[in-house]
């Protein structure tokens, strides 16, 4: 088993504690060392200089007592004398109880002797002088008591001598003790800091080193790369710790996975709605890389969602008119959902593809991109043309017999073949009105056929309203009169001219006048305003009459083929039902709109718009 | 009557047609030669050299085109004005006829007094 941190620990600051306390007991050893020699300066050699002192100090005096004596003859000196011996036998057995040198007991028995001999020196001389009076006293005292006297003292001197160089030299020796200890405490001092250092230095970065690794791999983890395994040689923590740690990554592993399966699961699912959905879907960002392309969109522009994915939109899709389309839309934020219809060519053949271009935004506005949906419409434009095709061929049908017909009431009305009655004039009449309508009929369906199949071609001038006006008015000359309509034409002041064929909308005008005629009562009170006026780049006709009006389910379908309003009164009011489907295409192919506003039984209120001149 | 009248070749398949020109040209004046194909309209047109064709499109054996530019062979619009009359409205018909060699091209449906017209236009009645 590995060593955790905390014996780690332990070991380390035990080690380290050991050598402080081998380090601080040396020196204390050391230093007790020091303090011994100096008290033994200070306890035993000192005593012994102090003894020495008193010892000379005393035997002085008694030299001093027995000089006295000789020349005063008194017994005082004497005392003193006694006193005094007293006094440095007392110094003496101090001093011999406190050996310290080895010289130091033939020093003092070299002194008891010297000192001895002075005593007796002493006593002799009291005697000489007794006995053999003061000057043989005298002369004792010069040849015996003296020298003995200094000899004593030299013999006390020399131990103080001892004794103080015993005192300098200790002094020395424990001055250089102590230096070597401060040296020596100094050296250790430092390699306790060294191997301290050293140790706690390994010990650091032996533990810090698993847990950077750690951390990079926590590091890499956080990243998403979830393969990391930590082989960590260090210590119980640390291995627990990276053992867990492998557990941990793989179960971040798996639950990652499980992650990305259900997150796969999810987008395969959405890319499956949006494959199959019929209609071609591109998905493009604001700066036109392709995001999305579904099945149908891959087929129609023959190309691989994987190859084109953030590629330009014309890298991949070499339409031009789409692309256009798809900017245009990006230009002008609200023109969403506009829908164009565009043609693609595939093998040999022409699809028709009705195009919705929305925006995408986020709910805070910001922009996303655009989904471009292409619906594929080239069966409804050939049911359609087959439809228009149909029409124009009956219609076409229908011509031939319509001319003779025609031509044969013409001459029966002529009487050519003979004189007709009056009933037979009345049915042939009623024939040759129902097929004059026949013959309105088929030339609306085959104009509306042709402008439907784009085979109109406009003559585009730019022309003065007022006179494309006052010639559809012309037309209606007598009808007008004929039912005292009252019919005002209000243009705005200097109204800009319009870019218009003139036939075609005359032909719309001719035939917006002619339903308000149709409409307005017919008892005078009819009434119709032809206004015009300037809209931004447009400009806005309308055709307002206070006729029956147009129920609102009406409104939207009136503009469509074969479409009539059913009154309650009459049926309809006449007419082919294609008259505005025709004036829709018109104005469509001018690039305008038509539409109506209208209150039953108050009137109705058609408007078209044209471009105005450019300027 | 002393003047000879103007003589007006019609080729039309459509027989009813036929009969409601013949009767109102009649009326109005001119002498009308019928042909209901194409090729009966060519030799007609050499035989009788009318002073004007009225020439459908659509034609039996011979369609009215080809019966134009053979005409056009030996006279030219001046001399034989050709009406085209046609149900056909689409312009590269059209485009097609004059090209052919016609005057003019009316479409059906026409009126009696449309037709009237255009042939008045074209060769005028002498006063």
């Amino acid at each position: 088993m590995r060593k955790s941190i905390y014996s780690q620990i332990m070991i380390l600051f035990s080690v380290i504690l050991i050598i402080f306390l081998l380090t601080a007991s040396w020196s204390a050893v050391n230093l007790s060392g020091i303090q011994d020699s100096i008290g033994d300066i200070m306890s035993d050699n000192y005593d012994s200089v102090v003894a020495t002192q008193h010892m000379i100090v005393a035997i002085e005096r008694q030299d001093s007592a027995v000089l006295s004596y000789l020349f005063t003859e008194d017994s005082g000196p004497l005392e003193s004398f006694n006193q005094q011996e007293v006094e440095f036998m007392r110094w003496f057995s101090a001093a011999e109880s406190n050996i310290t040198e080895p010289e130091e007991p033939e020093m003092l028995e070299e002194i008891e002797t010297r000192y001895l001999q002075f005593l007796s020196s002493k006593q002799n001389l009291i005697r000489i002088q007794e006995t053999q009076g003061q000057e043989a006293a005298n002369d004792y005292y010069f040849e015996e008591v003296f020298p003995s006297f200094e000899q004593a003292k030299d013999a006390t001197r020399n131990l103080q001598i001892l004794n103080q160089e015993r005192m300098i030299s200790l002094k020395e020796t424990a001055q250089r003790r102590a230096q070597n200890t401060i040296v020596l405490t100094i050296v250790v001092a430092a390699m306790t800091v060294m191997i301290g250092g050293a140790l706690a230095y390994r010990f650091i970065r032996k533990t810090i080193e698993p847990i950077e690794l750690l951390t990079d791999k926590v590091k890499a983890i956080a990243d998403g790369d979830y393969d990391q395994k930590i082989q960590v040689e260090g210590t119980r923590e640390i291995n627990l710790l990276s053992h867990e740690f492998n557990a941990m990554t793989k179960k971040l592993k798996i639950y990652n996975e499980m992650n990305v399966l259900r997150l796969m699961e999810e987008k395969k699912k959405a890319e499956a709605i949006v494959d199959s959905i019929h209609d071609a879907i591109i998905v493009t960002d604001a700066d036109h890389k392709i995001l999305l392309v579904n099945k149908e969109g891959e087929r129609i522009f023959q190309i691989r969602e994987n190859k084109v994915l953030e590629n330009h939109f014309l890298e991949a899709i070499k339409e031009e008119a789409l692309f256009e389309k798809i900017k245009s839309v990006i230009r002008e934020k609200n023109k969403a959902g506009e829908e164009h219809t565009l043609t693609l060519k595939r093998n040999e053949k022409s699809y028709t593809y009705r195009v919705q271009i929305t925006p995408i935004y986020r709910k805070n506005s910001s922009f996303i991109g655009i989904i471009t949906l292409l619906q594929d419409i080239t069966k409804l434009k050939e049911i359609d043309q087959m439809k228009s095709d149909f029409i124009s061929t009956v219609s076409h049908e229908f011509r031939t017999p319509l001319t003779s017909m025609g031509m044969s009431t013409g001459l029966l009305l002529d009487e050519v073949p003979g004189e007709l009655t009056k009933d037979q004039r009345e049915l042939i009449e009623a024939i040759d009105e129902d097929q004059n309508r026949l013959k309105d009929l088929v030339s609306d369906l085959l104009d509306l056929s042709r402008i439907e199949s784009g085979k109109i071609e406009l003559s585009i001038k730019e022309q003065r309203l007022e006179k494309i006006i006052e010639g559809a008015l012309k037309a209606f000359h007598k009808q007008i009169e004929d039912q005292k309509a009252d019919v005002a034409v209000n243009l705005e002041e200097k109204l800009p001219k319009v870019r218009a064929d003139y036939n075609k909308i005359s032909w719309v005008l001719i035939n917006l006048i002619g339903n308000a005629l149709r409409y307005i009562p017919q008892n005078g009170e009819g009434k119709i305003i032809i206004d015009g006026k300037q809209v931004g780049p447009m400009v806005w006709i309308s055709v307002e009459d206070n006729g029956v009006g147009i129920p609102r389910e009406y409104r939207e379908k009136i503009f469509e083929k074969f479409a009539q309003v059913k009154h309650e009164d009459d049926e309809t009011a006449g007419g082919t039902g294609l008259g505005l489907a025709i004036c829709k295409e018109i104005i469509k192919a001018h690039g305008g709109r038509i539409w109506v506003e209208s209150k039953v039984g108050e009137g109705s209120k058609f408007t078209f718009t044209l471009s105005k001149e450019e300027n | 009557m002393e003047k000879t009248l103007q003589k007006i070749l019609v080729i039309e398949d459509e027989k009813n047609i036929n009969m409601t020109l013949k009767m109102m040209l009649t009326k109005a004046g001119y002498e009308v030669f019928l042909a209901t194909d194409g090729l009966e309209g060519l030799n007609l047109a050499m035989e009788t050299a009318p002073d004007l064709i009225l020439l459908d499109l659509i034609l039996p054996k011979m369609n009215g085109y080809l019966v134009c530019e053979a005409i056009r062979e030996k006279w030219d619009k001046k001399e034989m004005p050709i009406l085209i009359m046609s149900a056909k409205t689409q312009k590269e018909d059209i485009d097609k006829a004059y090209q052919a060699g016609a005057n003019t091209y009316i479409t059906k449906p026409f009126s009696k007094d449309d037709i009237l017209e255009q042939i008045k236009e074209y060769i005028p009645k002498e006063a």
